[in-house]
């Protein structure tokens, strides 16, 4: 995903950001954020969280600025500051979260459920079937489609084999396919 | 590795996924808003301005130690000179109360300790104009 002239671009922007330009770390800031956002909102279909945690990688990021060596590799570490802060927050959520009947989700989730019943119904029918596919499967579906990641950048930041990415994402495309015929035949 | 199909079904899968994937507005300021301060100049210049804050107000904690303790050794010397005069008064008022002798008087005075520097200024001060001469 990432050409020479992205690298370019982030290696301008962070060298100034990281010297405290304001104006450099907005430009950083409009580039990555919607990208962290939608990966993470993918995640955890919650608008709100997913400005949270976006908040909290970028808050990161600026700390640690100064002291990254900018080598191509900036896209690899701000997904795994974010896929790092996800899964501190799953956790401490599933920590803290408590049984609830589907019903009472439905009524203090009025916004979900109105945008579930807006999205069509192939929408409907993707979501299900991620929700279907094992961790790993959609983690690398997400980063691919949602957050815009290259193979390459997604197997330096899972520390997976090329190959073992390829075939993964292959073999999940395919489920997901599957899953979603499924969904869609059976509400036909 | 993937077939066709599959590329097709990953854009329609892209395609289906952008269609609901708007960004909230205002995200990206918001974003930038809360993570400015951490940059690392912003930190420097916040801990600078703490910094001389800081140095501030241990320049006026030490000025107010300086003074305070200047101010207790002036009472305190003070209060020593008071202490001695009150006594030196006494005795003068009580000798001159006593005895009508000048003797009497420098005697009394002279035995608690009064010089006679002390005492001339006490009888000036104290006794009548003409009768310290005396």
């Amino acid at each position: 995903m990432q050409d020479s002239d992205d690298e370019e671009f982030d290696r301008e922007f962070l060298a100034r950001a990281a010297k405290g330009d304001a104006v450099a770390w907005r430009v950083v800031v409009e580039y990555w954020s919607p990208r962290i956002f939608r990966y993470l909102r993918s995640n955890t279909r919650n608008e709100e969280l997913a400005e949270e945690i976006t908040q909290s990688v970028f808050c990161t990021i600026a700390r640690k600025l100064a002291d990254y060596v900018e080598q191509g590799h900036f896209e690899s570490w701000i997904f795994r500051i974010a896929i790092n802060r996800l899964r501190d927050e799953m956790r401490r959520r599933k920590l803290h979260a408590r049984p609830m009947d589907s019903d009472i989700m439905a009524d203090i989730a009025p916004q979900k459920v109105a945008e579930e019943t807006a999205a069509p119904e192939e929408l409907r029918a993707l979501r299900d079937a991620m929700d279907q596919l094992p961790d790993l499967d959609r983690e690398i579906i997400d980063l691919r489609h949602q957050g815009g990641m290259t193979f390459q950048q997604i197997a330096v930041l899972l520390a997976e084999p090329m190959g073992t990415l390829l075939a993964r994402h292959h073999r999940a495309i395919r489920k997901l396919r599957d899953l979603m015929r499924r969904h869609m035949g059976d509400s036909a | 590795m993937d077939t066709p199909e599959d590329i097709q079904f990953a854009n329609t899968l892209r395609v289906l996924n952008a269609s609901a994937s708007s960004i909230p507005p205002g995200l990206s300021a918001r974003v930038f808003q809360a993570s400015v301060v951490h940059l690392p100049n912003q930190e420097i210049a916040g801990r600078i301005g703490s910094r001389t804050s800081f140095q501030w107000k241990a320049a006026a904690a030490i000025l107010i130690l300086v003074g305070g303790s200047i101010l207790a050794w002036q009472t305190s010397s003070a209060r020593d000179r008071s202490t001695c005069d009150d006594r030196s008064l006494a005795l003068v008022l009580e000798a001159s109360a006593s005895s009508s002798g000048d003797e009497n008087f420098i005697g009394l005075a002279s035995a608690q300790g009064a010089g006679f520097d002390d005492l001339d200024f006490e009888m000036r001060s104290i006794l009548p104009a003409g009768q310290a001469g005396r």
